[in-house]
């Protein structure tokens, strides 16, 4: 009994939606200085610079109504209790403001949290504690059908025995769409997605991509307030990777959709997030954009995760405000109190310097197109260090150099915590 | 390529000896069976056969009668005979009421009980697949049925339904019903009827077919991928929609599996009647009323001595098998449209 009712008001709210659409459109007709309306307009106006196609294809999902909702989860926390009672805290105290519109990345090591984070929003997962937001509405107990969403799995769960336009059309008939819209909506998303010559294949005759593409459009067909990919492209093959980022990445544009993906591969996250969250052992490292995370790591988590080839660590000390080295190398002055860290280097911040105070023997050398890659090793440590170096041609294996440095990174030892 | 010679030899060598059990006891029947429904006038007599070795294939198309006599010059036996070869078995075989009555007996059975078992199994497994904590030991109950010995169970059903004590019966009176005459006779003008009896042998069928049918449906709902659930349920889809639209459609495979070989199986229906009618094919009132084409096979097999009796059990038999090889054509040929592998 409850189950009907519910699913009535779910038919009735959406009936609802098509009104106000409707009543919208109207709006939009009339008075075009409304509200809402500029905000669209913002966005169209941004998305048109990054894409120029974007405002003729925008013209085309006419009916597309964006929907830049924010995301905020405040102190989500998830444990999972195995058989024996074992707790596991893959969740732990999370809190995060995903800003409406944009393209955020989850990213972390495996086992980090992040599709669990992924399948809380969606409602898949019932939180332990904690609140999630969709703007102003609390959904945290609402029940994943309720909550308006489009979810794309790792492996796209397309129904093997529906076509192409059946898959994106079960969205629809499910909230009883009449059948002629329910086909012209399936469409144009296919349109946007670019499979619509593929609408009558079955997903077995589809390749990887064009599936990939296809769960995007039942994602996205029902018009859904977010939409959150879960390891989107760890399913494809080198070259389809970075084609189907650029395709997310513009879809996300044409749509305005805030969107929500979890990845485990910096690259792509930093290559087309507006925003990345990194977590790790389910708690929040730090929010920021790609670059910003990049240059300004939080903690030594985010500094070693990031990077490629990976950031040099290596022990130091402070002493009377001057950080030093194992071996007594004076590098700067720092204005905290003496203890224990942890000294980070980018390979890219190195530099040769006659005057540079970090002395290091030269393993060997790589030469890499534009640049060098010096493997070496500081006085005092045994850890091969990475230096990449332009204008590098004459470093020889054996040699003796001195380097200084454009940048650095200082953490504590114990916690991690970034002191400069 | 030593090796596969190798698993050629291995392979036959552990087939060989099935081999050579189904060439003797079901490929030769069956050819054996073809033939015989063609021969009209046809005397079985086994016991002559085996003395004179004679195989009627050798001599295939002739007349060929062994006689012996006694030493008075009587006839005490001969080999079995036929007169020629035609059709007149399956003339016969289709002017006889009780072969018709058989096959209209099979056809109902086969036509209400498959479809609702399987239905029925399609809905249990998929409540079972649903519910968590006491999975293990309704699995357990509805398998129960498979592992015990279908006379036994016919017995148990025929005395639930028999007489007015029966509990079917007890139970309709402390409601304060009259009680039905459901498979044996309540006075002498009160025998079962018709419907009463079939409805009786059908729910028995049915009920007795579950468990593996149960079995099958639930072994394919688990190797169903969660996911499918888990997209549904976000693009709301209702139950109902979630059961025709993913879940059937998924399980089709083994659906048509069931299908097919509940189709066949039941059209073998024998052993169900007569559990149920202690060893009849009805009630006492009409002992044929529910006579099955196996059952009617049976009967003229066990006549088989007398003349054209094997021959039309034959016929009878080849019957059945190109109703079964029709249906399963058809079955399998919808299957290739309806079912997605």
């Amino acid at each position: 009994m409850e189950e009907k009712n519910e699913k009535k008001v779910g038919v009735e709210s959406t009936d609802k939606e098509k009104k106000s659409n409707k009543f919208l459109d109207w709006v939009k007709s009339v008075m075009p200085g409304s509200k809402k309306e500029s905000k669209t307009n913002e966005q169209t106006l941004e998305s048109k610079n990054d894409f120029p196609e974007v405002s003729e294809r925008r013209d085309a999902l006419k009916d597309f109504t964006l929907s830049s909702v924010e995301v905020r989860l405040q102190n989500l926390t998830k444990v999972f209790t195995n058989k024996k009672g074992g707790d596991t805290r893959a969740v732990d105290d999370f809190s995060v403001v995903i800003p409406g519109g944009k393209l955020v990345g989850l990213l972390g090591p495996s086992g980090c949290g992040k599709s669990t984070t992924l399948f809380l929003i969606a409602g898949l997962h019932k939180p332990t504690a904690g609140q999630i937001f969709f703007g102003e509405e609390d959904v945290t107990l609402m029940p994943p059908e309720k909550r308006r969403i489009g979810l794309v799995f790792q492996n796209y769960a397309l129904y093997p025995h529906m076509t192409v336009r059946q898959n994106i059309m079960f969205p629809l008939e499910n909230v009883k769409v009449p059948k002629g819209e329910a086909e012209r909506r399936a469409q144009e998303m296919a349109e946007l997605v670019h499979i619509g010559e593929l609408m009558d294949r079955k997903p077995s005759q589809l390749s990887g991509g064009q599936q990939q593409r296809v769960a995007i459009a039942r994602a996205l067909v029902k018009r859904p307030r977010v939409l959150l990919l879960d390891e989107p492209l760890s399913n494809l093959d080198a070259r389809l990777r970075l084609q189907m980022r650029e395709e997310i990445r513009r879809i996300q544009k044409e749509t305005g959709i805030t969107t929500i993906f979890v990845t485990h591969d910096q690259e792509e996250a930093m290559s087309i997030s507006d925003e990345i969250v990194l977590m790790n052992f389910g708690v929040r490292q730090q929010m920021d954009e790609p670059q910003n995370v990049y240059d300004e790591p939080a903690n030594m988590f985010v500094a070693k995760f990031l990077g490629n080839p990976p950031i040099n660590i290596a022990e130091g000390f402070i002493e009377n405000k001057r950080l030093k080295l194992i071996d007594g190398m004076d590098l700067e002055e720092i204005d905290t109190k003496d203890q224990k860290v942890y000294v980070g280097i980018r390979p890219e911040f190195f530099e040769i310097d006659e005057g540079g105070n970090i002395e290091a023997k030269i393993e060997f050398v790589e030469h890499i197109g534009r640049d060098t890659m010096a493997h070496c090793k500081i006085r005092g440590y045994d850890e091969i260090v990475r230096a990449i170096i332009s204008e590098g041609r004459h470093l020889r294996d054996g040699q003796e150099i001195k380097m200084g440095y454009r940048k650095m990174f200082v953490f504590n030892k114990e916690t991690g915590e970034r002191l400069k | 390529m030593l090796e596969y010679k190798n698993d050629k030899w291995k392979a036959l060598l552990a087939l060989g000896p099935t081999l050579v059990l189904m060439a003797i006891f079901t490929f030769y029947p069956i050819f054996n069976t073809f033939f015989t429904s063609f021969m009209e006038g046809y005397t079985f007599n086994v016991w002559y056969d085996t003395r004179y070795a004679i195989g009627w294939l050798e001599h295939f198309g002739e007349t060929i009668v062994r006689t012996e006599y006694d030493a008075a010059g009587n006839i005490i036996g001969e080999t079995s005979t036929f007169v020629g070869l035609g059709i007149g078995n399956f003339v016969r075989l289709f002017k006889d009421g009780t072969f018709i009555k058989a096959l209209k007996n099979t056809a109902i059975i086969v036509i209400v009980s498959v479809p609702i078992s399987v239905i029925i199994a399609l809905l249990i497994s998929v409540a079972l697949n649903g519910i968590g904590k006491l999975q293990g030991f309704f699995q357990t109950v509805y398998f129960l049925p498979y592992v015990t010995n279908t006379i036994a169970l016919g017995l148990v059903f025929s005395v639930m339904f028999a007489s007015r004590s029966g509990l079917v019966n007890s139970l309709l009176v402390s409601l304060g019903m009259e009680p039905v005459a459901w498979i044996s006779s309540l006075g002498t003008n009160n025998n079962p009827t018709y419907a009463s009896a079939l409805f009786v042998l059908t729910l028995y069928t049915i009920w007795n077919g579950l468990a593996f049918k149960i079995l099958v449906f639930l072994s394919g709902l688990q190797s169903i991928d969660k996911q499918y659930y888990q997209a549904a349920q976000i693009d709301n889809a209702s139950r109902w929609r979630v059961f025709s639209k993913v879940t059937v459609p998924l399980l089709s495979p083994m659906i048509a599996y069931i299908t097919i070989t509940s189709f066949i199986g039941s059209f073998k229906t024998y052993t169900h009647v007569i559990s149920v009618f202690n060893g009849r094919y009805g009630p006492a009132s009409d002992p044929n009323m529910l006579i099955t084409v196996v059952g009617y096979i049976y009967d003229a097999l066990a006549q088989m001595s007398a003349m054209g009796k094997l021959a039309q059990a034959s016929a009878a038999a080849l019957v059945l098998f190109v109703i079964i090889l029709l249906i399963t054509l058809v079955q399998l040929w919808v299957n290739k449209k309806k079912v997605h592998y």
